[in-house]
């Protein structure tokens, strides 16, 4: 019973530490200050922010623009391994001076945090059978397209094909499988989600085909604590200055690009999120 | 938000035409996989009764099948197994044909046959043997014998858990939500993903199945009545 009390008085002494730091107003000082930019990643979303399994160090596309940034703002990157569900809690609260996280802008995230410019734009699209009639979007009209239940893509199907029919399954591979059975014409994920179902198909890998152009698009910032606008000023000129550098362009490639099994291409650059 | 219920924003727009298309789909796979049990649950009782030892050995073990794995299970393997199996023209006939409801009456009333066959078995087994003596004493074949004798008795014998396993049936027709099947239970949960009326929707719900389990459940009760009548 006793440790368990001072468990209790270290975390709230290490609470109020902490806290006392978040307090002390301008960040920039205080990470130029330590010398160091603690990122907050994931260690599951490949290619994202993911453990390497020869070098066991966390790596990816999140990975490298933390490291891209803290070397424009002349310190060292620190990682922190956050969870998916956790990581605006832990910024907010101090832990982590930036998220570099598969951070998605939405209206009610922006009100806890400030997200940074696009460092990524996360395409939501259509894959349809190749063997099949569909050959873009707009040929989904009226036809049936899989989701999965309480997707955010729903409401951009809807927006998109206002006469097509939705069919959502519980989870991401059973709406994959109903496409992959033609069960469905048409089935809406994320660009990078997509081709890795498509890649687990192996050898039948080209019996489904992307359509052009995407239903929607999702902008991803680096998240950080609201009213700290050095901070915010001096990490968005660095991704322009990376942006500028090719080293943007260099990370997109290296994770995602022609050589890697995503085969995507960068179709945006470094910009203020719209909306 | 306040605590206060609210149920106009279930109603509104499109969703009243939701939950009435969600109720349709619901009767038409409930019709479906309940004619589908009877017939196929009719058969394999008279099968098991007709003391073949092949015939009673495979409808044993089709019961035995059908009552032990969980009803889920058996639907996804109808919807996203089965078909693996089938030629492509007959996949994709079906994907034209509301694939959904097909897969979906067909696992729903494969496994409640075994329940009805199950039930007519008992109701078969309540009649006194003489019956079925004096009946073929008297000339009829084991059909004519099961067709004019046994069987009504059978069937007003087993009527109560008949019409207990045609309720069970009427919901569990709410599992083929899983394999997208846009009946009442998937209906709702749309609404509430959408409105986060959580309360509300999953109300809806609760009185429709409610009242219409409490309807099948009133109508079985008048059919006993009726047929206790014509048996005296």
């Amino acid at each position: 019973m006793n440790r368990y009390k001072t468990c209790i008085a270290v975390a709230a002494v290490v609470a109020l530490v902490t806290g006392a730091k978040v307090a002390n107003a301008d960040q920039l000082a205080d990470v130029k200050a330590h010398g160091t930019l603690v990122c907050g990643v994931l260690s599951n979303g490949a290619p994202f922010g993911f453990q390497d399994p020869d070098t066991r160090e966390i790596v990816g596309y999140d990975v490298d623009f933390c490291k891209g940034v803290a070397k424009e703002l002349g310190v060292k990157p620190e990682l922190k391994v956050l969870s998916l569900d956790a990581r605006i809690p832990e910024l907010t609260q101090g832990r982590v001076d930036i998220l570099a996280a598969v951070l998605g802008y939405n209206a009610q995230r922006a009100q806890q945090i400030t997200f940074s410019d696009t460092y990524f734009v996360s395409n939501q699209v259509i894959a349809a059978s190749t063997g099949s009639a569909n050959k873009t979007l707009n040929d989904l009209a009226g036809k049936r397209i899989s989701t999965i239940k309480g997707s955010s893509n729903i409401p951009m199907v809807q927006r998109a094909l206002p006469t097509a029919q939705i069919v959502s399954y519980d989870d991401a591979p059973s709406a994959f499988m109903a496409l992959a059975q033609k069960k469905v014409d048409g089935y809406v994920l994320s660009e990078s989600l997509m081709h890795r179902f498509i890649d687990k198909l192996g050898a039948n890998a080209n019996t489904i085909t992307i359509l052009n152009p995407p239903v929607g698009r999702e902008y991803w910032g680096l998240g950080m604590r609201k009213d700290e606008p050095k901070l915010a000023e001096a990490v968005n000129s660095a991704l322009v200055k990376m942006q500028a550098s090719g080293e943007s362009q260099q990370i997109f490639d290296k994770w995602l690009g022609t050589g890697s099994p995503f085969k995507m291409k960068r179709d945006f650059t470094t910009a203020p999120i719209p909306g | 938000m306040s605590g206060r219920l609210d149920f106009d924003p279930i109603f509104a727009g499109p969703f009243s035409h939701l939950l009435v298309s969600g109720a349709i789909k619901t009767f038409e796979l409930t019709a479906t996989s309940w004619t589908l049990a009877v017939g196929l649950g009719v058969v394999l009782a008279v099968l098991r009764a007709s003391g073949i030892p092949v015939a009673t050995k495979a409808v044993a073990a089709f019961v035995a099948y059908h009552q032990n794995v969980p009803m889920l299970v058996q639907i996804l393997l109808w919807y996203f197994g089965v078909p693996t199996l089938l030629p492509d023209a007959a996949q994709s006939w079906i994907n034209a044909h509301d694939g959904e409801l097909i897969f979906a009456s067909i696992a729903v009333g494969l496994c409640m046959s075994a329940y009805f066959s199950e039930d007519l078995r008992s109701g078969l087994r309540s009649v006194h043997h003489g019956q079925q003596e004096a009946a073929r004493s008297l000339g009829l074949s084991f059909f004519g014998t099961m067709r004019y004798v046994t069987l009504p008795q059978a069937i007003r014998n087993a009527l109560p858990t008949f019409i207990n396993h045609t309720v069970l049936l009427f919901k569990n027709t709410s599992l083929a939500m899983t394999i997208g099947a846009a009946e009442m239970t998937y209906v709702v949960r749309e609404i509430e993903n959408e409105t986060f009326r959580t309360f509300e929707a999953y109300a809806v719900a609760t009185l429709f199945y409610l009242a219409v389990s409490l309807g099948l459940m009133g109508l079985g009760a008048l059919v006993e009545k009726r047929i206790q009548n014509q048996g005296r």
